[in-house]
């Protein structure tokens, strides 16, 4: 369900903090040999409101009034609190054995046994900070150089096909 | 005058790129619970990688409840409201009589 905040986004300057670019993320991790994609569930509900904050969110509707305990999918700022999260949990890792952004997680390794110390290190983040993944969506030990053609294909990204064949026949 | 499929050539185009084959899906836990595994893989690599997911699956989420949350002390989101603005009222949201029902069922659960 969605809430139209328009107003509300308008009264909030925008959160400058930084997301990374897509383009660094293929780069820092194309050259490595075994990666798996993770992607958080239903992301940004994973993170509550600040307390103060929550009756701003209020909605109507014909026989209550309701407001959100967790952070809705569409404030303004949303992407930039899960970031400014995922940074927090994975700060050792970032760069090392991972790239993130926004609920979308790169591992990256060199080997398979190297892959599987890697993720093991990550889904013990991900355990110790509450955060839950979204199975259907993930997608464990892909080989490394398709990781361009597997942006395209697997993560929904829509494409023109007749631009990216060239990429896919690589 | 520029038409819509000069802009967009896959307007009327059924065809699009699926997955790579390179990739199988794998049942994680209970049905439909499924992930996406590697295609090519040797026997002992595919028995170490599954290994590691069985142990970790309650990491995976499948519906709201299986959610834990972010602790807020890690992390809230906090709204910063310019000083000057004003409390605006939402529009009453207005729902056809068959979403109604379905959210009244949803919110007594």
């Amino acid at each position: 369900m969605y809430v139209d905040y328009t107003n509300l986004n308008k009264a909030c300057p925008k959160d400058a903090y930084p997301l990374p670019s897509i383009v660094h993320l293929v780069d820092e991790a194309a050259d490595n040999k075994v990666l798996s994609f993770l992607d958080a569930f239903s992301r940004y509900n994973q993170i509550q409101m600040y307390n103060k904050d929550v009756a701003k969110t209020t909605f109507i509707t014909k026989t209550s009034n309701y407001c959100y305990q967790v952070m809705p999918f569409d404030l303004k700022n949303a992407g930039a609190t899960y970031q400014r999260l995922m940074d927090r949990i994975f700060k050792n890792q970032i760069g090392r054995n991972m790239e993130v952004y926004v609920d979308g997680m790169v591992v990256k390794s060199d080997t398979f046994g190297q892959h599987l110390i890697n993720l093991t290190e990550v889904f013990g983040r991900l355990r110790r900070f509450g955060i839950r993944l979204n199975s259907t969506k993930c997608v464990f030990g892909v080989e490394g150089g398709k990781l361009l053609g597997f942006m395209l294909t697997h993560r929904g990204i829509e494409t023109n096909p007749d631009k990216c064949s060239a990429i896919l026949d690589m | 005058m520029v038409a819509l499929t000069d802009l967009d050539p896959r307007i009327n185009d059924e065809v699009r790129i699926k997955p790579s084959n390179d990739v199988i899906e794998w049942q994680l836990a209970g049905e439909g619970q499924n992930t996406w595994l590697r295609g090519i893989m040797t026997k002992e690599e595919v028995e170490k990688i599954t290994q590691l997911l069985t142990k970790n699956k309650d990491l995976f989420a499948w519906t709201t409840e299986d959610m834990r949350g972010i602790n807020p002390r890690v992390m809230s989101h906090k709204l910063f409201v310019c000083r000057e603005a004003r409390p605006v009222a939402q529009k009453k949201r207005r729902m056809g009589k068959e979403k109604r029902m379905a959210t009244t069922k949803e919110v007594q659960k």
